[in-house]
């Protein structure tokens, strides 16, 4: 049996996960309410800082960059 | 990488002044942008940006073509915005997140009650509040922001994102698996 420490391991890890440890991590998921929560927590997070940082990079200023790019390029 | 690519690159070595120009347009709204995303100033991220240009164009001629441009201008990116927080900003000292981890669980790995994840909802909610949300976002190391930032905003394969962070693809699962625990800790630390 799966413990939660290896399970949220597994959650958060980069790598494919072999089929019978995706297997375990399945099973452990359906018994296991604060590893469940832990796997929401970590898809929600996820979601929203894309959204955040998105957010903050179209508040970039168009006159803005061009005046980088008017001042980049006179330095040539 | 394409021919296109190729050419360009050698027309920028030769300082062909047209190239010049149409790189800087492509990129700097590009490059301005990840700046503001990773937290920079208006101001700041004018500065960094400026600065990756002057580097672009001084080490040109060595440039090897291994990668593309945008990699490249991204790689100078990351070490003008390490050296400028390593000036302005001393780093806090934060515990080491595997050592949070541990803390966590008993000797056989289940969740201690008191440290068991907050519920989604009370999460969620968290992580629609602005203020909460950006404060664990500018508390994670430019690394691991920048990994995160590569991965799951710019949407980037792991070989071009550990090309840009200059490490290996072991060292990079670390730096993704460190920012998403450091985040949650955060989150859920504020949901309490």
């Amino acid at each position: 049996m799966l413990s939660c420490k290896k399970a949220i391991t597994l959650i958060s890890s980069e790598e494919k996960i072999r089929w019978y440890l995706w297997l375990e991590l399945k099973l452990h998921l359906m018994i296991c309410y604060s590893c469940r929560a832990y796997s929401k927590q970590i898809h929600f997070l996820k979601r929203s800082i894309r959204k955040l940082i998105q957010d903050r990079a179209s508040t970039a200023d168009k006159n803005k960059i061009n005046s980088i790019e008017e001042e980049v390029i006179r330095k040539l | 990488m394409l021919q296109d690519e190729i050419i360009l690159i050698q027309k920028l070595k030769n300082k062909d002044r047209k190239s010049l120009e149409q790189v800087v347009r492509l990129y700097t709204g590009h490059l301005y942008k990840a700046c503001l995303g990773l937290g920079f100033s208006e101001q700041e991220a004018d500065d960094v940006t400026q600065s990756v240009w002057i580097t672009f164009f001084e080490v040109i001629i060595k440039f090897e073509g291994r990668s593309t441009v945008r990699t490249y201008l991204f790689g100078i990116l990351y070490k003008k915005a390490s050296e400028f927080r390593k000036k302005n900003k001393k780093t806090v000292a934060t515990e080491n997140i595997e050592d949070v981890l541990d803390q966590h669980f008993d000797e056989k790995g289940h969740w201690i009650l008191s440290h068991s994840p907050v519920s989604p909802d009370r999460f969620l909610e968290s992580c629609q509040t602005l203020e909460i949300i950006s404060k664990c976002l500018d508390y994670l190391p430019l690394n691991q922001k920048t990994a995160f930032f590569l991965k799951e905003v710019e949407e980037e394969m792991t070989e071009t994102i550990c090309k840009i962070l200059d490490v290996s693809v072991n060292h990079l699962g670390v730096l993704l698996f460190r920012a998403k625990n450091q985040l949650r800790e955060c989150i859920d630390g504020k949901s309490r």
